[in-house]
């Protein structure tokens, strides 16, 4: 996978999350991974179809899931994953990634997005088609999650 | 336009008077107004609009924030900005908050209808595709069943409403285009397993092997049907992505969406579940 796919995905963290109200937001690592990506917690799918194609996978602790809904609901308190937080996650993947692909238009490359779907568990596991997955690992505020990358 | 349901939010009761007048002129129904935040989501709640108008300054929050707070209670409420300021940032934020179009004040009543004419209308052709596609994923899985294995699909009636998937194994497809949703399939890892076999005609304990053929196969369902409804519907440029498989002990997928469509099938290899959905209308800068 050619790295110049991942500026989008960054580009998109930086301008949606400080309108959610988020305001440190630090890309804390990079990594490429084989075939699978494993959590314990929270998985949010979308897929990519257009000039790329392929799954984005958003991954997160639950813990750090609740405090991501609770800042997309302006600070309710989130005490655990329900419908009304699974929804504020799903809705932030949405403009993350329609947002990233706003910006693979600017580069001259049309993508669409399908919905997102919600996956959560203790030790799950996804596997796409592509050899290596880019996982870039980023940090709001303190709080950690994962944007997974399975495009060709 | 008749059953196309509009809110309104706005702080001033001049300018949803104005709105309001210009809408039930041109024939729309207007559902529900709200004056902040807090309003706007219970409105949204209750009336359930297919689209409303947001004003971009309303007392407890502004409009990108109302937007994105309607969208949680309702991801598909399809928002048009009526604002007195408008320039490139605006519009710029405006896109990145999912909003779908966006009218300067002093409203001028055609280009707002004209407006709210087009985001209808595509309402309305969903309806017309939300009634009629799924039963293309039921045939596409019962000939493919049938034409890669010889396995014969016993449909349960299809249900329709939230769900939450409990399985071993999920294949997930995106569906992108005209419109955007996803299709899931999930059944056990023995299914999963005794599917692989037959399909293959030999047993195998390689739990990739398993993954890359029933993400395959559910390629294939998902493949033939878009390619059917494109046909039939025309203009609807359906794109399949590529499966992604997901497989856990204890693992929830829940579909809270009130469209989802459930269908349990019956085969002599093991059972699945058929789950899609698609976002109502679209979502296009209009």
């Amino acid at each position: 996978m050619d790295v110049k796919y991942l500026n989008p995905f960054l580009d998109a963290i930086q301008g949606v999350m400080p309108q959610l109200g988020f305001t440190d937001i630090k890309k804390a690592n990079l990594n490429v991974k084989d075939k699978s990506v494993k959590t314990s917690g929270v998985m949010l799918n979308l897929g990519i179809v257009g000039d790329i194609k392929g799954n984005v996978i958003y991954t997160m602790t639950f813990e750090n899931a609740k405090q991501i809904a609770s800042k997309m609901m302006m600070g309710m308190e989130v005490p655990e994953l329900n419908e009304m937080a699974q929804s504020a996650l799903s809705e932030l993947s949405n403009m993350l990634t329609a947002n990233a692909s706003i910006k693979f238009s600017e580069m001259g490359i049309n993508i669409d997005i399908s919905t997102p779907t919600l996956i959560y568990g203790e030790d799950i596991e996804a596997k796409t088609n592509v050899d290596k997955v880019i996982c870039i690992t980023m940090s709001v505020d303190g709080i950690g999650f994962d944007v997974n990358i399975a495009i060709h | 336009m008749e059953g196309i349901r509009i809110g309104i939010i706005d702080d001033s009761k001049f300018s949803i008077e104005i709105l309001k007048g210009i809408l039930k002129e041109a024939g729309y129904e207007v559902v529900g107004q709200a004056e902040t935040k807090v309003e706007a989501i219970e409105m949204v709640k209750e009336t359930k609009p297919h689209i409303v108008t947001m004003d971009i300054v309303i007392p407890d929050a502004d409009g990108f924030e109302c937007t994105r707070a309607i969208h949680i209670v309702d991801p598909s409420v399809k928002v048009i900005m009526v604002s007195s300021m408008m320039d490139d940032d605006m519009i710029k934020k405006a896109k990145e908050n999912n909003i779908l179009g966006y009218i300067q004040k002093p409203v001028d009543p055609s280009v707002f209808i004209e407006l709210v004419n087009k985001i209808a209308n595509t309402q309305r052709s969903f309806e017309q595709f939300e009634t009629g596609y799924f039963n293309f994923f039921k045939e596409s899985l019962e000939n493919n069943l049938f034409a890669l294995a010889k396995i014969k699909a016993d449909c349960e009636e299809p249900i329709i409403g939230k769900r939450t998937i409990h399985s071993e194994v999920s294949i997930i497809i995106g569906i992108a285009g005209k419109y955007s949703g996803r299709l899931i399939i999930d059944m056990s890892y023995d299914t999963a397993k005794n599917l692989t076999a037959a399909f293959m005609k030999k047993e195998t304990e390689d739990i990739s092997e398993v993954f890359s053929v029933i993400g395959e196969f559910a390629n294939i369902v998902t493949g033939n049907a878009c390619s059917s409804l494109n046909r039939r519907f025309g203009e609807l440029k359906l794109r399949v992505a590529p499966p992604a498989i997901f497989k856990g002990k204890n693992m929830s997928i829940p579909a809270n969406q009130k469209e989802n469509i459930t269908m349990k099938v019956a085969t002599s290899v093991g059972s699945m579940n058929l789950n899609v959905v698609f976002k109502r209308g679209e979502d296009q800068w209009t």
